[in-house]
């Protein structure tokens, strides 16, 4: 009872961070129509951003706060964003011309973008492994005999509030209802007076911001390396694939499905087998329901 | 008819989308201020590739578009409307999974920062089409033919556009729903809503014209007043399928 009450409260952490990413993924795709393929590594830049700021920028500050790493992962979150921005402006949006054969080779740049941040990151801190501080004790919870790991609690916790906060622009805001629009329909966004290349830009800002935050939330948990993207960015696909392409409900209720998968599995069969649970999940989505959990069958036209 | 009674003054204009290949050659039209000019032509004639370039989404290779005595020089489709333009597309000109409301405030973007006013104008928007009113918390995809195009139509309005360009307002609709569009945009010019319209159904959309251009081959092929448009209206139609 022990084993399954840890498992599932470790699920709901791990499922918060998860739904970052593919919420990260599934923006961007809803919003400019392309899949961005460098996901993991802003993932990457942003667990190092905040390596740097927990470790090297806020001790020569002298700063000593009571939740530096909260503070951190924000602003690595905010320097992720103002990275996105310029790297969409500068790298994306000229290629980023829908109904044009350009529009393809914008997907192809994110390809070529995940490989030079990754190249980028080596040369910078080389191929090493970094962790940063825990953020928390481990938690005990004397009545149930269950011991949670105390950063996983603070930076799952964390994430559910960056999730609460993003569902909040989206669906209390002007700029979210803009997003919305855009998403259903970008001539009728431009049509209402939008700038849909300020929008795309923002939209690449936010989505790669969710996905840096993931990745320094994440940073005790899973160290931090230049290739630690490659395995966040097979994991937000996978959700985004479950929960329907474009949809951000599908994105959170999948990322909690797949992390009950995952640690249910490693709990109760064989804990090496972890990331396989996630496959065969997802080849069981594709088999049995292709279109994802709250997707279309049809494309869009 | 001075030139001072333009809103909108297109001169020479040249438009296409492949390299070497004009749809458009050379377009020369006015669309005076607070009347319904009406551009009718055969399938492929660039009707509706004129009103793209007009309101910005593609650009003239040659000619100018004048707006309100200003040359628009980018296209930058928002800019444009700023400065008093609305462009209501034959399809997809709404979005189907916001509400009614949600699309109207979309549509209100330029006042998002204005509440008090884009609540007025919303106000003014659902006494004008109750049909909207009742149905404001439904999403647009409930709607019928008839009522999605009053809502692309009202989603527009909702900013006070000085020139409303509208591509085929009627298409696909049952007769009966096309005369309640038509009576619709009739009414626009005592609104003080300039309207620039493309349409197929010129029986209809000539009628309620005070001005009428042909176009076919790339150029203006005839240009009168709705009312000679309809007395001639057969000797029109063998014309534009001559040209077809």
């Amino acid at each position: 009872m022990q084993l399954l009450l840890q498992s599932l409260t470790l699920a709901l952490l791990n499922g918060a961070i998860y739904a970052l990413m593919a919420m990260g993924i599934t923006f961007i795709a809803s919003i400019m129509r392309i899949i961005n393929w460098s996901t993991g590594e802003f993932y990457m830049v942003g667990s190092f951003a905040h390596l740097a700021l927990l470790t090297v920028i806020f001790p020569a500050l002298g700063l000593t706060l009571p939740m530096a790493w909260l503070l951190s992962a924000l602003l690595a979150m905010g320097l992720v964003f103002v990275l996105g921005m310029v790297v969409q402006r500068t790298l994306i949006a000229p290629m980023h011309r829908p109904g044009t054969q350009a529009f393809e080779y914008a997907t192809i740049m994110t390809v070529a973008l995940s490989v030079l941040l990754q190249n980028g990151a080596i040369m910078i801190a080389g191929p090493n492994q970094y962790s940063v501080p825990d953020y928390m004790r481990p938690i005990l919870l004397e009545d149930l005999e269950i011991v949670l790991n105390g950063s996983r609690v603070a930076s799952g916790l964390a994430a559910l509030a960056i999730i609460l906060l993003f569902y909040v622009l989206l669906y209390r805001t002007s700029l979210g209802l803009a997003f919305r629009g855009i998403a259903q329909n970008r001539l009728a966004a431009e049509t209402a007076g939008l700038n849909l290349k300020t929008m795309d830009m923002l939209a690449f800002g936010i989505g790669t911001g969710l996905c840096a935050v993931a990745g320094a939330l994440l940073a005790p948990v899973f160290l931090v390396h230049p290739l630690n993207g490659a395995a966040a960015t097979m994991k937000g696909f996978e959700i985004i694939v479950i929960g329907g392409i474009g949809s951000l409900g599908g994105a959170v209720v999948a990322a909690f499905g797949l992390a009950l998968v995952e640690g249910l599995g490693a709990t109760f069969y064989r804990a090496e087998l972890q990331q396989l649970y996630g496959f065969v999940f997802l080849i069981g989505f594709l088999v049995f329901r292709p279109q994802g959990l709250f997707g279309h069958r049809e494309r869009r036209v | 008819m001075s030139t001072a009674d333009a809103l909108l003054n297109v001169a020479g204009l040249g438009v296409g989308y492949v390299p070497g290949i004009d749809i458009l050659r050379n377009i020369d039209l006015r669309a005076e201020r607070g009347k319904v000019t009406t551009i009718i032509g055969p399938n492929g004639a660039g009707k509706s590739t004129l009103l793209r370039c007009i309101f910005g989404l593609l650009p003239a290779r040659r000619g100018t578009v004048e707006f309100a005595g200003s040359i628009m020089e980018a296209t930058a489709p928002d800019r444009r409307k700023l400065d008093g333009m609305a462009y209501v597309p034959q399809h997809h000109s709404t979005c189907p999974q916001l509400t009614i409301e949600e699309n109207l405030r979309l549509g209100g973007w330029l006042l998002r920062r204005r509440k008090p006013e884009m609540q007025a104008r919303l106000d003014e928007i659902y006494e004008r089409f109750p049909v909207l009113a009742e149905r404001r918390r439904i999403k647009a995809t409930q709607l019928s033919g008839g009522q999605l195009r009053t809502l692309a139509v009202a989603k527009e309005l909702i900013v006070q556009p000085r020139l409303m360009l509208l591509d085929e307002p009627s298409v696909g609709m049952s007769p009966k729903v096309a005369q309640e569009v038509y009576a619709m945009l009739a009414a626009l010019p005592s609104q003080g809503v300039t309207v620039l319209l493309v349409d197929q159904n010129i029986t209809d959309a000539v009628a309620m014209s005070d001005s009428v251009y042909l176009i076919a081959e790339g150029g203006v092929q005839r240009h009168g007043t709705g009312r000679w448009f309809t007395e001639n209206i057969s000797d029109v139609i063998r014309e534009m399928l001559q040209g077809a």
